[in-house]
């Protein structure tokens, strides 16, 4: 048992009057589920377990059996397109898949993740490195993005901590911030989004280095591009309301967008506050009701 | 190169893929190489309504893409899919509803709706109730909705629905294909093997969470195969007007050299790459059937044993479906319990007057015990019937049918081979062409006379004819006599057994509606005095009538029509999964793999002859002589391709209709740029 079983939908009267789902946990899946019914938890207390669907056992001690083959696909797939090791930082063990969360060794740091599809039957992993389309390559561009304007971002960090101490608002707990890591470049306060295809040059130039990248190249590089053109990317500022069971306030979140609006941040991009409900659903992370709006700095003028 | 639009097959990647992954707002993600951004996500655990909103990125297109059915949401998605089948519209359709105008207000013009399964049927609901924004949906193998009648603008809706969708069998084997509003267009995608019932119906090999995965098909004699089952990747796209080819080629497109040259970019990197895939699969075949030479004689005996053992236990088990109906049944046990303990906590001697309910807890369990029962006829259907299907069989495969197979085969690559050479020849001709069309500019620019070279000609090279597959057809005429025979042996039992099932459900519809016309005297009572109430009570009553009860009954209500139509459509539904159960016959021998090889071979034929089919329209009767014969070629090719198609669907176990002259359809247009 503990085998989700994909189930012919033929004779059931279910699937005839229009549904979707084929998938059938078993019995001992579901008493465990009932036992584990939560599936809303405080922020605070949220440790990224439940993150990305249902913890499956089975997965879990064949990926564990298997570690080394999964390091191996990791940085087979890693060295030979981006020319980096990995490391494995943690994996998410599912249904029949785990979700493989990792960092690279070359310098700067990029954090990302892939998924391998695991075997119940024969148990073992099957060997192939599975990404949705593009995520890698966001994960390494937005991570040098940050890299490039380590400092500015640092005092963007500053800034949105001043916030928590003033605001009833927390961040993502350490744990769950690292549990939830699978994309993009992600601090406990906040994220960048952008795509690789907006910029090919960075992505090209990552591809082609072995060596530690400076700061300066990879800044050059962003510089040159928007000399021409704005890349498309959004830097979201994640919080949560701080008091148990309160909901998403959003005249908390018009002293947010005030208070960082007067923040000095030459930084281009689309600013958005998302301002999330304590309750947070584990699989998601996401609050269970939440507000955003978008940052308009207040010197954004005068560059 | 034209401004980016958001073309069909990103609506069903962002329906099928996109919006069951863990996504946060503002993310970008790319879809067949453009950028998407997630402007919005809902998650609301109390209709169970899970949707995003996506722009493209730099454009000021905009879709809301809902989601299917999710298993672990507290049954809500069950209990919809249930209510459509009724003229009742669940909560969550109106969430889904409510959900498009508040992203409309946010962000203005939504041009398109999507979804797939109960999110298509979403989409579909949504498109329906919001005529005056003039969205569209693009859905993918979608719930029916509930009966609104005839919709007045179909054009609004494009439902893309996939040959061995188990959804779609169900829904058109019932008779409920009307319930899907708009156009229908049909996509040559899936393998009717139960291994991937889920594919077929997602149009994506995915695992739970919604992560794409490859498929990859290992014979039992340990040759593996990778095949790509994205079903965007099968949307036969035009590659003049970016149209979805099949239903219409649309306003002919002006011939520039750039458009030849895309075209014979395209023919080198796609369709020949296609066709490579092909050959393949086919060589591949060749050899499984080689091998599978000497042991036919052995072949039934094991396949007997492999039929039972897919039927009882493994990947899909008739049996096991049943607990999920139960689980259904205990959500609406639940339902109604939840509505009696309100009433319960009436004040024994206030002057409200509830009418007697029959326990809930005294009818259920009979309900089970009757699905208990049908569990057992399954049994019987597995020991009894199953084996039947096997029915002079062994004749069949005696009778040559290997080597029938083999011919066949060998003759389809020498097929291949003579259409692959005509292809290249045609890419060259048609760079021959562009250059022409150039140099002439160039010379009349300078005011020469220009030279004309190269008129593309065609050499007729005749394509071998299927002649060898008399016993494999014979075969085939068996297996399908014996299904026959065999939905005739369980109709009567089945049948009776449904009608007793649906009586007993009637009975919950009863409760149902007791509880609810009750706890609405309980919402509605005035106040009285020296009673004294639970404040909450009728507030209690209200809520739990709205959300829990009516829903409930809609879904019983659902459940009914559904048992109904099954009654009344069964050798219909079983004739519709067909082609599942004569493949489940071959399960694990390497016919399963050459039949899965020729299936998919099949539907990639049907794209690259809808392509050069599409050539043919956009070039032929052009005022320029030469484009005009590249029009020409290209229907040569593309009755090549006809052909080919017809023999390969020949030796697969379904019956294929190839499609129909596709030019004389009314113009369609589906939305995607066009690509200059």
């Amino acid at each position: 048992m503990g085998k989700k079983r994909i189930i012919l939908v033929l004779m059931s009267i279910l699937i005839v009057i229009g549904g979707c789902t084929m998938n059938k946990k078993d019995e001992a899946t579901k008493e465990e589920k009932k036992n584990d019914n939560a599936e809303i938890v405080s922020v605070q207390d949220y440790t990224g377990e439940g993150f990305h669907g249902e913890y499956n056992q089975t997965t879990d001690r064949i990926v564990k059996r298997n570690y080394e083959e999964l390091e191996l696909i990791a940085n087979e797939y890693m060295q030979e397109n981006f020319k980096t090791d990995v490391e494995i930082t943690s994996y998410i063990p599912l249904e029949n898949i785990a979700v493989v969360l990792f960092k690279t060794k070359k310098e700067p740091v990029i954090h990302s993740s892939f998924y391998v599809m695991v075997d119940h039957k024969d148990r073992s992993l099957i060997h192939q490195f599975n990404a949705h389309e593009g995520e890698v390559e966001q994960s390494i561009v937005s991570g040098l993005y940050h890299y490039a304007y380590e400092e500015e971002f640092n005092k963007f960090n500053e800034k949105i901590e001043e916030l928590k101490d003033k605001y009833p608002v927390v961040s993502l707990t350490e744990e769950a911030h690292e549990k939830t890591y699978i994309s993009m470049y992600r601090e406990k306060n906040y994220y960048i989004s952008m795509s690789s295809l907006s910029v090919p040059s960075v992505l090209d130039f990552y591809k082609e280095t072995n060596e530690v990248i400076s700061k300066e190249e990879v800044r050059t590089m962003f510089e040159l591009i928007e000399s021409s053109e704005e890349i498309s990317k959004g830097i979201v500022i994640r919080l949560y309301m701080k008091e148990a069971g309160t909901h998403s306030d959003k005249k908390l979140l018009n002293n947010l967008i005030d208070d960082m609006s007067k923040f000095s941040f030459l930084l281009k991009g689309s600013y958005t506050i998302n301002l999330m409900s304590n309750d947070v659903l584990k699989k998601s992370g996401h609050g269970v009701e939440n507000e955003d709006l978008s940052i308009i700095f207040e010197n954004k003028e005068e560059k | 190169m034209a401004k980016q639009q958001i073309s069909h097959e990103d609506l069903i990647r962002l329906g099928g893929d996109t919006v069951y992954k863990e996504l946060e707002i503002h993310e970008r993600v790319e879809i067949n190489g453009k950028i998407f951004v997630i402007k919005d996500i809902i998650s609301n655990p109390k209709t169970g309504l899970q949707a995003i909103t996506v722009s493209l990125d730099g454009t000021d297109e905009y879709a809301v893409i809902y989601q299917g059915t999710q298993p672990g949401d507290g049954g809500n998605d069950y209990l919809t899919d249930a209510s459509l089948l009724t003229d009742k519209i669940h909560p969550q359709l109106d969430a889904a509803s409510q959900y498009y105008n508040d992203m409309y207000k946010k962000y203005g013009n939504i041009k398109y709706v999507g979804g797939n399964s109960l999110g298509g049927g979403l989409a579909n609901y949504v498109t329906y109730k919001n005529g005056w924004s003039n969205v569209h949906s693009v859905v993918l193998n979608p719930a029916i909705i509930p009966e609104i009648g005839d919709v007045d603008d179909p054009e609004r809706y494009t439902n893309y629905l996939t040959q061995y969708d188990p959804l779609t069998l169900a829904e058109k084997g019932i008779g409920l294909k009307d319930r899907i509003p708009g156009h229908i267009h049909d996509l040559v995608y899936g393998i009717p093997i139960f291994g991937r019932l889920v594919s077929n119906h997602v149009g994506y090999v995915k695992d739970d969470d919604g992560n794409l995965i490859g498929v990859e098909i290992e014979t039992p004699d340990g040759q593996k195969v990778w095949l790509n089952l994205q079903v965007d990747a099968f949307l036969p796209v035009s590659i003049f007007s970016g149209n979805i080819l099949g239903r219409g080629n649309g306003e002919k497109v002006e011939i520039t050299p750039d458009i030849l040259a895309l075209l014979s970019n395209q023919i080198t990197d796609k369709l020949l790459e296609w066709f490579r895939q092909i050959s393949r699969n086919n060589e591949t075949v060749s050899i499984l059937i080689g091998n599978e030479k000497n042991k036919f004689e052995i072949r039934v005996d094991e396949l007997k044993g492999e039929v039972e053992a897919i039927f009882s236990s493994g990947g899909m088990n008739f049996f096991e479906t049943w607990a999920n109906v139960k689980e259904s049944l205990g959500v609406i046990g639940d339902g109604l319990i939840g509505g009696m303990g309100i009433l319960s906590e009436i004040p024994k001697l206030a002057p409200i007057k509830i009418p007697f309910i029959t326990d809930v807890a005294t009818v259920l369990p009979s309900l089970i015990q009757l699905i208990d029962t049908l569990s057992d006829f399954f049994n019987e259907i597995k020991t009894k019937h199953v084996p039947a299907l096997f029915e002079d069989v062994d004749r069949g495969f005696s009778d040559g049918v290997v080597s029938n197979l083999s011919k066949h085969h060998r003759m389809l690559e020498g097929n291949i081979s003579t259409l692959d050479t005509k292809v290249r020849n045609y890419a060259s001709q048609i760079d021959g062409v562009r250059i022409t069309m150039v140099e002439m500019d160039r010379a009349l620019a300078a005011g020469i006379e220009p030279q004309i070279i190269g008129i593309p000609t065609f050499t007729n090279t005749v394509l071998k004819e299927e002649k060898y597959l008399e016993g494999w057809k014979a075969l085939n005429e068996t297996l399908d006599k014996n299904y026959k025979t065999f939905t005739k042996n369980i109709e009567g039992r089945f049948v009776s057994l449904l009608t007793q099932i649906k009586d007993k459900v009637e009975g919950l519809l009863d409760i149902a509606e007791t509880i609810e016309s009750s706890l609405n005297t309980v919402a509605n009572m005035i106040d009285i005095p020296w009673f004294e109430f639970d404040d909450n009570l009728r507030e209690n009553a209200r809520e739990f009538n709205s959300f829990t009860v009516r829903p409930i009954k809609s879904s019983i209500e659902g459940i009914i029509t559904g048992i109904a139509a099954m009654i009344a459509n069964f050798p219909n539904l079983l004739e519709n999964f067909k082609p599942y159960v004569k493949h489940a016959l071959f399960i694990n021998s390497n016919y399963e793999t050459v039949l899965i090889l020729n299936e998919y071979n099949y539907g990639i034929l049907e794209s690259i002859y809808l392509t050069f089919n599409d050539m043919q329209y956009h070039l032929q009767e052009n005022k320029a002589e030469a484009i005009s014969r590249l029009g020409n070629v290209a229907m040569h090719i593309s009755n090549d391709f006809g052909t080919v198609q017809y023999q390969m669907g020949q030796s697969t176990l379904t019956k294929h209709n190839r499609p129909k002259k596709v030019n004389k359809h009314p113009a369609f247009s589906g939305a995607r740029p066009i690509a200059t």
